[in-house]
């Protein structure tokens, strides 16, 4: 409260007004009665001094003093409480009261005797130089019974005034000063009443202001003050409602931003970074916990990235690159120029009040074409796409459509040479035309499985589920391809073996395609194990399915290649393998077969050692 | 004013790194014209070695400007002096990547001499060197910049490592000479960059402690040589 400095501005003026008024009252008071306390001595003095020599002037003969006079002098002394005193015309002292004449100076030089000699009266306040005592002196002349000319003077001593002055000062002061203190009480009390509302107030709006918007204000005095609190309570509820509306759209807005796949930053005219999300930090190669406060080019080191920024900084346009390798990725990154603060109120201006949309709008986009024309952007914003995976994907159809052409132009080109030998006059040769037509029947059969392998995978790509869904028999299965193959094992001099228990779960799924997929394994180790190898297929219950298992003691396949070999046309070693007569999509069937069925096959290889493919099947599909 | 220089500081500094990470880009594309056996990645090189040259003139110039009329003081002078050493280390190391290039060319005219191992390591460590000492220019990190000094050990040891197989092959095979040739031109390329990135890491030590760490002795640094092989020299 006292620190307070309004309370200090009411309540220190008031007191110091007061204690000057009292003083000044005080000081003129005390003056005002002295003189006048002084004047009704100095009256009564004179007017007794004249009784007194009225008195004595009937028996009063200054030749011959003390004759009985002096005892009535002294009695009136006694009456009056004066020191009195007859003086002849020649200043000697004829008697006195308090004093013995005879050793008393002349007095004819004392101010009020001469005063007195020349106006009949006197009147001096001096010191006695008899009595040593501050004296009001009144001198009187007289003309005695003798006809001889006197003077009385009495003399009042002025101590015994001053005494009654001061117990009368005392009063004074003692009633000034308790009206003083109480002045003040009454003082600080109206001081702290008006003081205290605007300290509330202060405290308050202070409060408000260092972001404690719970608080309130309590004064339930009535009148303004009443009305400013309830006013301020009202803005201190708006404001945090209001602040509570903010801190909520945020918080939605980071949480949106933060759950965008893509890669998203905002920065200003500096480069300095205002938002970015996990994403883009992720895939620009920054730290997300800190890029608060730094500058683009300080976080992402690559030269497009920050070229491009540059170029929508300058332009203010908005521009999509394609920036290749960065870490490994391909990004997509749209650039967009961030309008000026006061563009965008005036957007969002145009867009919130709908009787104004349309002028708003033409306004908004008046502001827009004029801000790209006038001037660059305000900050960016760039949205980082991940398109990796479409690049690989891109990659993959373009590798696709060249191994196509390839694939199917090799045969058709054997086979156009040959016909074209025949033709130039081979054909007459009937052991040449056999030779020759054996040839290109070879190659004809590759064409077919090509064609018939591509439709298969075309036709298993385009189909969502497997058509004829039957229990099959994984035994039953297992034997079928096996038989079906055994012939090319054999000639190959290959020891082919089944390894299955007497009873398996059976399966649902489609048999046509099951086999397909069991025998292109197994052709693939017949193909792919030198002469006289061992070639073992074996089939067990798996948890809630099947286990096949088709192993050899092959060639095994390189480690680095392991996870390509079920793309299509992948090849391990180009030239042998299309020797051996395969299309390159075998194993791409397999894994389409297997995926459509619920399963997963995995491979288990050794370069030298041989393979073994596994698959997975479970009992239905999930 | 005072505020004005600032952001010009700034914007050297900007150019800087921007410079840099052309550079690094450059020794990028040199590694893997070696590695991918790609001889069109060349151009790309050569075309950034001119904007790097530009760059250099450009942010040396605008040093010398700020220090003429600026006055300035303390570290931002040091600051300035060290932007001239900076740019022109990065326009060296931008001159190597070429030069790395046109060596490749010869490598690349014959089948591979032999599967490179040390070669992809060491490039790798001067790339690594190369990106610290930027970053440390980038966040004023004396520590990265030490890192920086403590990895030209490695590179230098690589060096000499890629010298010695090469001799061997030159040696059993005189046919060899020219790819083993350019291997040992483009080790010595790689070790000169690593080189030019400890310079600049010396130089941001320099602005930023007002120490100079030039040509002191390795049992100053006590730091014993990482990794690799030394070699009596």
């Amino acid at each position: 409260m006292f620190t307070s400095r309004i309370f200090r501005r009411l309540f220190i003026p008031y007191l110091l007004l007061i204690i000057g008024v009292s003083v000044v009252v005080g000081l003129v008071g005390r003056r005002q009665l002295t003189e006048a306390y002084l004047d009704r001595t100095e009256q009564a003095l004179a007017v007794e001094t004249r009784l007194i020599a009225r008195l004595l002037h009937d028996q009063l003969k200054p030749s011959s003093p003390a004759e009985g006079w002096a005892d009535d002098l002294r009695q009136y002394a006694n009456l009056t409480g004066y020191r009195i005193t007859v003086i002849d015309s020649a200043g000697v002292v004829l008697a006195d009261t308090e004093a013995d004449p005879k050793v008393m100076e002349n007095h004819a030089s004392r101010p009020e005797i001469r005063q007195a000699s020349a106006a009949g009266e006197g009147l001096s306040r001096r010191p006695s130089g008899t009595v040593h005592q501050d004296l009001l002196y009144f001198a009187h002349r007289d003309i005695g019974a003798d006809g001889a000319t006197y003077y009385v003077r009495a003399a009042f001593h002025l101590a015994q005034l001053g005494d009654r002055l001061r117990a009368f000062y005392t009063a004074l002061s003692g009633a000034g000063l308790g009206a003083t203190l109480l002045a003040a009480a009454v003082c600080f009390w109206i001081a702290r009443r008006h003081a205290s509302p605007v300290v509330e107030l202060t405290d308050f709006a202070r409060a408000v202001a260092d972001g404690d918007l719970s608080r309130r204000v309590l004064s339930a005095e009535r009148g303004e003050f009443a009305i400013l609190a309830a006013s301020l309570n009202a803005m201190a509820n708006s404001l945090s409602n209001l602040v509570t509306q903010t801190r909520q759209d945020k918080a939605e807005l980071t949480t949106i931003v933060a759950s965008i796949s893509d890669g998203m930053i905002a920065v200003d005219r500096q480069q300095l970074l205002l938002l970015a999300n996990d994403a883009a930090a992720a895939l620009l190669g920054f730290d997300p916990g800190d890029w608060a406060g730094k500058h683009l080019w300080e976080l992402v080191r690559n030269e497009q990235v920050l070229k491009s920024a540059a170029d929508v900084l300058g332009t203010g346009q908005r521009a999509t690159y394609q920036v290749s390798p960065l870490a490994g990725k391909h990004l997509e990154l749209t650039i967009s120029p961030l309008p000026a603060p006061e563009e965008v109120s005036r957007i969002a201006e145009a867009t919130t009040s709908p009787e104004q949309t349309r002028i708003g709008a033409d306004a908004a986009a008046q502001a827009g074409t004029a801000g790209t024309l006038r001037r660059a952007a305000h900050g960016l914003v760039i949205v980082a796409h991940d398109t990796t995976q479409s690049v690989r994907y891109q990659d993959l159809r373009k590798e696709f459509v060249a191994n196509v052409s390839h694939e199917l132009r090799t045969p058709v080109s054997v086979i156009k040479g040959f016909v074209e030998t025949l033709l130039d006059g081979a054909m007459h040769d009937p052991q040449r035309t056999a030779d020759y037509l054996t040839r290109i029947e070879k190659h004809v059969d590759q064409l077919t499985n090509l064609v018939s392998d591509l439709l298969e995978l075309s036709r298993l790509e385009s189909q969502p589920g497997i058509p004829e869904i039957v229990e099959v028999n994984p035994i039953k299965l297992i034997r079928r391809s096996v038989e079906l193959l055994a012939p090319a094992a054999e000639k190959k001099g290959h020891q082919l073996s089944i390894d299955a228990p007497d009873e398996l779960p059976s399966i649902q799924g489609n048999p046509d395609y099951l086999e397909r997929a069991v025998s292109n394994l197994i052709e693939n180790a017949i193909k792919y194990t030198p002469q006289n190898g061992t070639i073992a297929v074996a089939a067990r219950a798996d948890g809630a399915g099947v286990v096949i298992e088709v192993s050899d003691n092959g060639l095994g396949i390189p480690r680095q290649d392991v996870p390509r070999i079920f793309e299509r046309f992948y090849r391990v070693d180009r030239s042998r393998s299309r020797d051996m007569g395969g299309t390159g999509l075998g194993l791409s069937i397999v894994k389409h077969v297997v995926q459509s069925h619920g399963g997963s096959i995995d491979v288990e290889t050794q370069l030298g050692a041989g393979s073994t493919f596994r698959i997975h099947l479970p009992r239905q599909k999930i | 004013m005072n505020r004005h220089f600032d952001e010009q500081l700034q914007d050297v500094l900007k150019k800087i790194v921007m410079m840099g990470t052309i550079t690094e880009s450059m020794i990028e594309i040199a590694i893997r014209i070696l590695m991918e056996r790609d001889e069109s990645l060349a151009d790309e090189v050569f075309r950034r070695e001119e904007e790097v040259n530009r760059m250099q003139v450009e942010i040396d110039s605008e040093a010398v400007r700020l220090t003429a009329t600026q006055q300035p003081v303390a570290k931002d002078v040091r600051f300035l002096f060290v932007t001239s050493k900076v740019v022109t280390d990065l326009e060296r190391i931008a001159d190597q990547a070429k030069n790395i290039c046109q060596n490749a060319r010869f490598v690349l005219d014959a089948p591979p001499l032999k599967p490179m191992v040390d070669l992809p390591v060491m490039a790798e460590s001067v790339q690594r060197m190369v990106r610290n000492s930027l970053n440390a220019i980038v966040g004023r990190d004396c520590g990265l910049a030490e890192q920086v000094m403590r990895e030209e050990k490695r590179v230098d040891a690589l060096r000499d490592q890629i010298f010695r197989t090469c001799l061997t092959y030159m040696m059993a095979d005189p046919g060899t000479i020219q790819r083993a040739m350019s291997l040992i031109l483009i080790s010595r390329n790689l070790e000169r960059i690593g080189d030019h990135a400890t310079n600049i890491a010396e130089e941001v030590i320099y602005w930023i402690q007002g120490r100079d760490v030039r040509h002191q002795k390795p049992a100053q640094a006590a730091e014993p040589p990482a990794g690799g092989v030394t070699m009596a020299r």
